[in-house]
């Protein structure tokens, strides 16, 4: 049996643990309808919201986009960070600790198949809630636009990688710190509203998640309605995120390897229903 | 860990009906709270209901630059606070049937034990009244302190607010056994549907604006849910007036007639539906299904 190279087994077990997000994804259709509804409700009550508040149109169209992005922030909280809690619970997480492949690129792995994943949802959020609300965009760059996102996106998963490895330890607070950490990041991120209106302090610690900074950004270049709403330039809030992209992947790197050792100490790599 | 509990004896079914209910209301509360220590715990329970209020709170903020005193944000912030109920128990209630059955794979052994499963349900909603509770009234002293809501107490109408309230949570309960039964029968998407309904009633409900800003189809699905009765009714009795322009006009003895009609409604739908569900999930076997979801 060939023992491929210490790169070409790293691309392989990313492709290897990308495949099923993707194809599983895909299979089981009928997934769609929930995962495109749910968010849509969501984002529609905070649309009328501002309608009874009589708000700038612009407002709709941040919502929309808010909206869209919850479902970066569900897979990186449900299908990233509580993933190996799952992993445990269905007895998968030891074999993927027995075989030879480094646990980075499982990780990865999840990461890029879930962004696909999620990107086909996102995508039906937005061209919906868009027909459903009438909401306009004026783009100014949309080569800025895409590279924010992309940015916000690598960041991002590398957040939801080290999450992963500090949810490793974890058992069923696993499932709970992900259910309390979805709404505060709603609020911290600004998803439904100007992040800039926490307070400039606020909003500077907020910018540790990088979807705050991309979202900023994306609304900017997007809705160009007022520009005091805005909380750093584009261009600045892009510099940030491309900082944050390798600090995320360098932490998730180095807590992996200590949580996954902690979690062998302690013997709960194997404990379900912990 | 180990948890001892009273074993029922045969006698007056009343009897052992409210021992089943206490064992199964306990047995709510530890699963829901006993995975941390109680600080955790209290953190875990208020920090998303505090956030999703301070999401509306910068909403209204940055739009309307104005005072919280204002009454739409008050009626805003009040409705919003009172909508973790319907969240939170009907969730309780109908996602004990996916998690008992899919995730810790005990549904099986509850079936077998003396425990009835309606009660046993009936007990995981209270757990989620008494976490709800806590953090419905921990939400209204955020408003009234450092947010600055005023409550015009003079008009506080306490025995329409003690009537009201217990109703909309046997509604919201009934709604949960609902979902319930439905999750009984189903493999995967048993937890969109729970999640769903919360999300449509949110929308629906008007509990964050008037429902006379939704199209006119929608407010029809308004009119014919108890929530809207009930979180209108709460809003009167707290605050002396209407959220909602269409409601102004309506008595509260009207509204209460409404609430009390839907709940008798949805009560016989939840109930009927559960236990239909019920005999159907055994007939086919899918009390111990799991399907990795």
């Amino acid at each position: 049996m060939r023992i491929p190279p210490p790169l070409e087994l790293f691309i392989r077990s990313i492709i290897g643990r990308a495949y099923p997000r993707v194809i599983g994804a895909n299979r089981e259709l009928s997934w769609l309808i929930p995962e495109t509804v749910l968010p849509l409700l969501g984002l529609a009550a905070y649309v009328y919201v501002y309608r009874a508040m009589k708000a700038p149109t612009e407002f709709v169209g941040y919502v929309v986009l808010g909206g869209a992005m919850t479902a970066y922030w569900l897979n990186i909280l449900w299908s990233m960070a509580s993933q190996f809690y799952w992993e445990k619970e269905t007895a998968n997480l030891q074999l993927y600790i027995m075989a030879p492949v480094s646990p980075m690129a499982i990780l990865l792995g999840m990461g890029i198949g879930g962004l696909v994943a999620s990107t086909i949802r996102a995508g039906a959020v937005i061209i919906v809630g868009s027909l459903l609300f009438g909401v306009t965009y004026q783009v100014s760059s949309l080569g800025l636009v895409l590279l924010v996102f992309f940015l916000s996106m690598v960041a991002l998963y590398g957040m939801g990688m080290l999450l992963a490895s500090l949810f490793l330890l974890s058992g069923r607070e696993a499932y709970n710190l992900s259910n309390a950490l979805q709404e505060p990041v709603y609020l911290f991120s600004g998803f439904y509203f100007p992040v800039k209106s926490l307070g400039f302090w606020a909003a500077a610690v907020a910018s540790i998640i990088p979807l705050t900074l991309g979202l900023d950004a994306m609304r900017q270049l997007m809705f160009p309605g007022d520009p005091t709403l805005g909380f750093l330039s584009p261009w600045v809030e892009c510099g940030i995120l491309l900082l944050l992209c390798p600090i995320f992947i360098y932490l998730s790197k180095v807590a992996l390897k200590k949580m996954e050792r902690a979690a062998r100490i302690k013997g709960t790599l194997s404990l379900r229903w912990q | 860990m180990a948890v001892s509990f009273e074993v029922p004896r045969r006698g007056s079914t009343l009897k052992e009906i409210w021992i089943q209910f206490k064992q199964a209301s306990r047995l709510g509360w530890l699963i829901e709270s006993n995975w941390a220590d109680p600080f955790v715990f209290a953190v875990y329970s208020l920090i998303r209901p505090l956030s999703t209020a301070l999401i509306l709170v910068f909403m209204y903020l940055v739009v309307v630059r104005g005072s919280t005193s204002n009454p739409f944000f008050v009626h805003l912030y009040i409705g919003n606070a009172f909508f973790m109920y319907a969240g939170r128990v009907m969730m309780g209630i109908s996602y004990a049937i996916i998690d008992d059955r899919e995730h810790y794979e005990m549904l099986k052994y509850i079936y077998i034990s003396p425990l009835k499963i309606f009660v046993f349900l009936l007990g995981r909603g209270v757990a989620q009244v008494i976490t709800t509770t806590v953090s419905v009234l921990v939400i209204l002293l955020l408003g009234l302190w450092p947010l600055g809501i005023r409550i015009p107490w003079s008009f506080l109408n306490w025995p329409l607010f003690l009537i009201s309230f217990p109703l909309g949570i046997i509604a919201i309960a009934f709604m949960g056994y609902l979902i319930a039964g439905l999750a009984l029968v189903m493999a995967r998407h048993s937890w969109a549907i729970a999640e769903g309904v919360g999300a449509v009633l949110y929308v629906v409900s008007g509990a964050i604006f008037p429902i006379d800003v939704l199209p006119s189809w929608v407010q029809a699905i308004s009119r014919a849910i108890p929530l809207t009765y009930w979180l209108e009714l709460l809003r009167r009795s707290l605050l002396g007036s209407s959220f909602s322009p269409s409601f102004n006009t309506m008595p509260d003895w009207e509204l209460f007639l409404w609430l009390v009609g839907l709940t008798v409604f949805f009560g016989f739908l939840g109930y009927f539906v559960f236990q239909r569900m019920n005999i159907v999930a055994r007939r086919k076997g899918l009390i111990d299904q799991t399907s990795g979801y």
